[in-house]
């Protein structure tokens, strides 16, 4: 009993938090059988605490970032969990804290009364380390620059002179060693009350902040390009409220939502290293855009109504509206060289759009062994944000373009709806089949398509309920087609108009799931899964061909007895997928024919030319397993955990001039030789990742606790273009890149941790 | 690229609101003549039950009917056999006196289990409601009694809730395991694995959300209970809404746009986890290239010569972090030269 009561006093007061959330190679783990065992306290007052802290070692080779990633195992004393739980008059009070004084600290502290009242406030830390070694020429504090990063002039004088000096003066003392990342600070406050019986109000706030700094693109041209570091320093602030009502058959509720961002660095200006002067040229400075500050507001509302004889109609509307805060639009350039350029046509952006969605659905039971559901979704973001047309543009800060005609902006928008209807026929107890259509048409501006449209047939059969084993399958079939193709947009922007793109291009999608429980003693469990799919798109010249998956899984649960546990799984992955290219110069025939075969004695321009094409077949496997041991409460003293799982990543890329057979379109034309040369195909691309984790802990009493943790994480990675093999620190007499990489670890950590509960 | 969205005509809207109405009155019709049948005790559970809930699901079965002289009996009577019982339930939620929304302020066992004067005579022959025996209909039936508000609202006709599973698929009320939410696992993860395990898979992967180091739940984006927007998403009414929720610097709105980020974050990452940087869906630059075909550098092999070390500068659109490490403002970008994303 107070074991349960601490439990679920902890869990009432900490709803909102995910502190217990435990997985394999979480935080250690403190079983539930550990916490104090009392007698039945039934509604007396009652006070519970918990505190496991400690000291704890960290030993990494290669950069640890990646190990910690998201958390902080900084060597030395630590407070890895406190919890206190207060019970008096029906009100439940409490104190839970995870991490505390670490970067990933989590601390919660509520009240509730059940069925009342529950009122909490959150303080979370939530820290992204990208890399302790990145290194780069910029000056100063790199991460907070306030949207500004210099380079001292002689090395931008040198780079100047001779672009090779770069590589050579890419050390310290010009160049410093810096750690990149972020860290996100939550403070979080909601209340729930219980107005009525029938009526709820749900409130919550929250302030994110957002801190530090991502690597981030800033290119002079092909052939001088710099990383830079774009500072995060992001507020937002949400507040969101709901009104509920339910009484009788009926379910009203209305609610609001606001989101409001705020980037304190909406530009970010860097210089160049391979340039010191300004001309009407080249740019000793860059400056770049960077997220704006907005608003979004919401109001909703949802009526649900139960109707007569199983039968239920539910409704719910929603609208919103999306907003810049109306910040400048930056100039064309910070070259100060550059003249000759003209005002623009307006000073801000005017960013809006606003939103409406709606869903629509009705589930009825007419028959005893009938059902059917419907639900009908709308969806529609209206982008209002006015064009922005310009005949010039200034690439990387250099030249001046002076465009003809002139471009526009293309502000996106769609427009969706979604049909899902399903009928089921239960023929035996627990076993249902099932069979639904699809539909979803999605319109949008500014894209090939006016719109497409997807229409779906499925089946379903699932059997459960079962002592021996439940079954669920599905079947799943789509077709997707476009309407009001236009291909003239494509040769617009210069692409090849046979691509498609893959996230609107017609298709047939072929998708088939299964999962099986077997249980043929009360103690253990077979699990098998298999999921196969395939997209085929029809009509991609170029662009995505088709796209492959298949996932396989099976494990086993055994509980030979109360409080041992051995599970175990593997699975396996294949994604596989077939892109369709053609290299080529830009479509201006001159000396050359825009058809192909071209007519006797000319010679076929490349973009018309097939023997150009080439494809990429990209396969990539996941082997994943996961093994795990618990032996708990032994003998009232022993719990020991024992965790293992691994992932091996493989994927392959390669390349293929000329038709693929078997992957061509119907009416394709085949059977060009390729007069690309052959290419050199790249490495594959590797990556391991294995983790055993063990918590040990020795109870002495019932308060008192001595814990040994141990985790142990491997990492290894070759990776053509992240790992510091292949590119080395990525300087070169062109690129000045801040060495962002995959690294190989390995990496351990050990804790003693002592366990007190009261 | 300039486009106007085509509407559906409004009369079109009607002829589906229309063609709902009319399925909701054929199911009501039809249901009138199967509510006698369906009045009649079953013979197989003579033992009582609770009454179908108001609110409960439509979908659910009656849950089978009290015989006729079946009283409540009290939660002392039942622990006199069934005393293990008390384990999950005291202490727990469903047992607090001072909500009267509880079991426990109710009719305590006899609240879920149903009236159990017969049972208590004859438990062989009067057994009564067994949720593990149950059909998942019946099991929803009785919960969704109570569990009828806030996430619990749209449980009918959710996802999960048409591929047959039940409460007990993920919950216990007298063994549950975890902290919160009376899980029939230690963690979400355990549960939602049993389905999942894909999912759970892309977890463990190089390039994943803070799900394993315990910051972030399945729940955190998810309604596992039916949710308005699209894959039981928790929060907004597009997938792009429920990733802005968190990533607001992404949601513009920009002066220049990338269509393909507006309309969805999954046409390039995938939010369970990747083997590739940034949780995207495969290696740039042949991601990118799947859509950028045109002339000149999006069109080009990128194969091992351009790596080096033969060559003297290895291109920058292969390695590092190739395409965006130009096109940097790939989300969107506000610069008057923003075009291509590269300022």
């Amino acid at each position: 009993m107070r074991t349960r009561t601490f439990i679920v006093a902890a869990a009432l007061l900490l709803a909102p938090a995910t502190i217990w959330a435990q997985v394999p190679g979480s935080p250690p783990h403190i079983p539930p059988t550990i916490v104090p065992q009392g007698p039945s306290t039934g509604t007396s007052p009652f006070s519970v605490g918990f505190l496991d802290f400690g000291i704890r070692n960290t030993t990494a080779d290669g950069d640890a970032t990646r190990y910690e990633r998201y958390r902080d195992l900084r060597d030395g004393l630590f407070l890895e969990s406190a919890l206190i739980a207060v019970n008096q008059n029906d009100w439940n009070f409490g104190f839970a804290g995870s991490h505390m004084g670490m970067k990933d600290q989590r601390m919660i502290v509520g009240g509730s009364n059940q069925g009342r009242i529950k009122g909490w406030f959150m303080w979370d830390q939530i820290p992204m380390l990208l890399s302790r070694t990145t290194q780069t020429f910029f000056e100063g504090d790199v991460i907070n620059n306030n949207g500004v990063l210099r380079i001292a002039d002689p090395i931008q004088q040198q780079g100047q002179a001779n672009a090779n000096n770069i590589p050579l003066l890419f050390a310290p003392p010009n160049t410093q060693v810096f750690s990149i990342g972020t860290e996100r600070h939550i403070a979080e406050s909601g209340v729930s009350l219980h107005l009525t019986k029938d009526t709820e109000f749900r409130g919550l706030f929250r302030n994110t902040a957002k801190t530090g700094g991502i690597p981030y693109g800033g290119s002079f041209g092909h052939s001088q390009l710099v990383e830079t570091i774009a500072p995060v320093e992001h507020t937002t602030r949400d507040a969101e409220a709901s009104l509920e009502y339910v009484h009788d058959r009926y379910l009203f509720r209305a609610g609001y939502v606001g989101s409001f961002f705020t980037n304190d660095n909406t530009t970010l200006t860097f210089d160049n290293p391979f340039r010191l002067q300004d001309t009407t040229s080249a740019s000793s400075r860059g400056r770049s855009s960077l997220p704006p500050s907005s608003t979004f507001f919401s109001v909703n509302g949802m009526a649900s109504m139960r109707l007569p004889g199983h039968s239920r109609v539910t409704g719910y509307i929603s609208s919103g509206l999306l907003e810049d805060a109306g910040d400048p639009i930056m100039p064309q350039t910070v070259n100060t060289a550059v003249v000759g350029i003209n005002p623009l046509p307006r000073t801000t952006v005017d960013g809006k759009a606003r939103t409406l969605a709606s869903t629509v659905t009705f589930t009825s039971r007419p028959l005893t062994k009938v059902d059917f559901n419907a639900r009908f979704r709308s969806y529609d973001y209206d982008n209002q944000t006015p064009v922005f047309i310009t005949s010039q543009r200034v690439s990387y800060d250099n030249a001046v373009s002076n465009l003809n005609p002139a471009i526009e902006t293309e502000p996106f928008g769609v427009s969706r709806q979604i049909f899902d209807g399903q009928a089921r026929y239960l023929w035996r107890p627990g076993t249902n089949i099932g069979v639904g259509y699809l539909f979803q048409r999605e319109a949008r501006s500014h894209r090939i398509y006016e719109d497409v449209t997807d229409n779906g047939v499925y089946a379903t059969f699932d059997t459960v309920g079962n002592q021996w084993f439940t079954v669920r399958t599905r079947y799943e079939f789509t077709v997707r087609r476009g309407n009001g193709l236009d291909e003239t947009l494509l040769s617009e922007v210069g692409e090849q108009t046979g691509m498609r793109h893959m996230d609107l291009a017609p298709r047939d999608r072929n998708r088939i799931t299964v999962i099986g429980v077997l249980t043929p003693m009360e103690n253990v469990a077979f699990n098998v899964s298999a999921t196969a799919g395939k997209d085929d798109y029809l009509q991609s010249q170029f662009g995505l061909r088709d796209n492959n998956h298949q996932v396989y899984s099976a494990g086993i649960d055994w509980t030979p007895r109360e409080h041992v546990a051995f599970s175990a799984s593997y699975s396996f992955e294949d994604y596989a997928a077939l892109s369709r290219s053609r290299q080529a110069n830009p479509d201006t025939p001159t000396g050359c024919a825009n058809t192909y075969p071209p007519p006797a004695g000319k010679v076929a321009c490349q973009f018309y030319d097939p023997s150009r094409d080439w494809s990429v077949d990209t396969d990539e496997f996941v082997h994943s397993f996961i093994l795990n041991a618990d032996f708990l409460n032994i003998k009232n003293r022993f719990d020991l955990r024992v965790a293992y799982d691994s992932n091996r990543y493989s994927g392959t890329y390669h390349y293929i001039t000329g038709s693929v057979p078997d992957r061509t379109l119907p009416d394709e034309v085949t059977g060009v030789p390729s007069t690309l040369p052959d290419p050199v195909q790249l490495p594959d691309v590797h990556s391991n990742l294995d983790r055993l984790t063990a918590d040990f802990v020795y109870n002495f009493n019932r308060r008192v606790g001595l814990g040994v943790s141990y985790w142990f994480e491997k990492y290894g990675v070759q990776d053509f273009a992240l790992d510091a093999e292949s590119v080395g620190n990525g300087v070169t007499n062109q690129a000045v890149l801040l060495g962002y990489m995959y690294t190989p670890y390995t990496a351990q950590t050990g804790w003693l941790r002592l366990i007190v509960r009261w | 690229m300039g486009r106007k969205i085509r509407k559906i005509d409004p009369k079109a809207w009607l002829a589906c609101g229309l063609a709902l109405w009319l399925a909701a009155l054929i199911g009501v019709r039809a249901n009138a003549a199967s509510a006698v049948e369906q009045a009649a005790p079953s013979e197989k559970k003579p033992a009582a039950a609770p009454k179908a809930p108001q609110g409960s699901s439509p979908s659910a079965q009656t849950p089978p009917q009290a015989g006729a002289a079946a009283k409540t009996v009290g939660e002392d009577t039942c622990l006199t056999c069934h005393d293990d019982k008390k384990r999950g339930y005291e202490g727990s939620p469903h047992s607090v006196k001072s909500d009267e929304r509880t079991p426990g302020a109710k009719l305590g066992c006899e609240t879920c289990h149903g009236p159990g004067s017969k049972h208590a005579d004859d438990p062989a022959a009067n057994p009564l409601i067994r949720f593990s025996k149950e059909k998942p209909a019946t099991v929803n039936a009785v919960c969704t009694t109570c569990h009828n508000r806030g996430d619990h609202a749209l449980w009918e006709g959710s996802q999960h809730e048409n591929r047959n599973l039940s409460c007990i698929s993920c919950h216990s009320v007298h063994n549950y395991k975890s902290a919160q939410k009376q899980l029939k696992g230690e963690s979400q993860r355990d549960v939602c694995i049993t389905c999942h395990r894909d999912k759970i898979a892309k977890l463990d992967r190089s390039g994943h959300m803070p799900v394993r180091e315990g910051k972030m739940e399945c729940t955190t984006c998810h309604n596992v209970h039916g949710a308005t927007n699209v894959r039981l998403l928790r929060k907004g009414d597009s997938i792009s809404e429920l990733c802005t929720s968190c990533h607001a610097d992404k949601r513009g709105p920009f002066l220049w746009e990338h269509p393909p980020v507006r309309d969805g974050c999954t046409t390039c990452h995938d939010p369970h986890g990747s083997s590739n940087e940034r949780m995207l869906i495969t290696k740039p630059p042949l991601l990118c290239q799947r859509c950028h075909v045109s002339t000149r550098h999006p069109s080009t092999i990128y194969d091992s010569v351009l790596l080096g070390p033969t060559t003297p500068a290895p291109s920058v659109r292969v390695y590092g972090r190739s395409c965006v490490t130009c096109h940097a403002a790939i989300h969107g970008s506000n610069h008057p030269s923003g075009q291509r994303f590269i300022r």
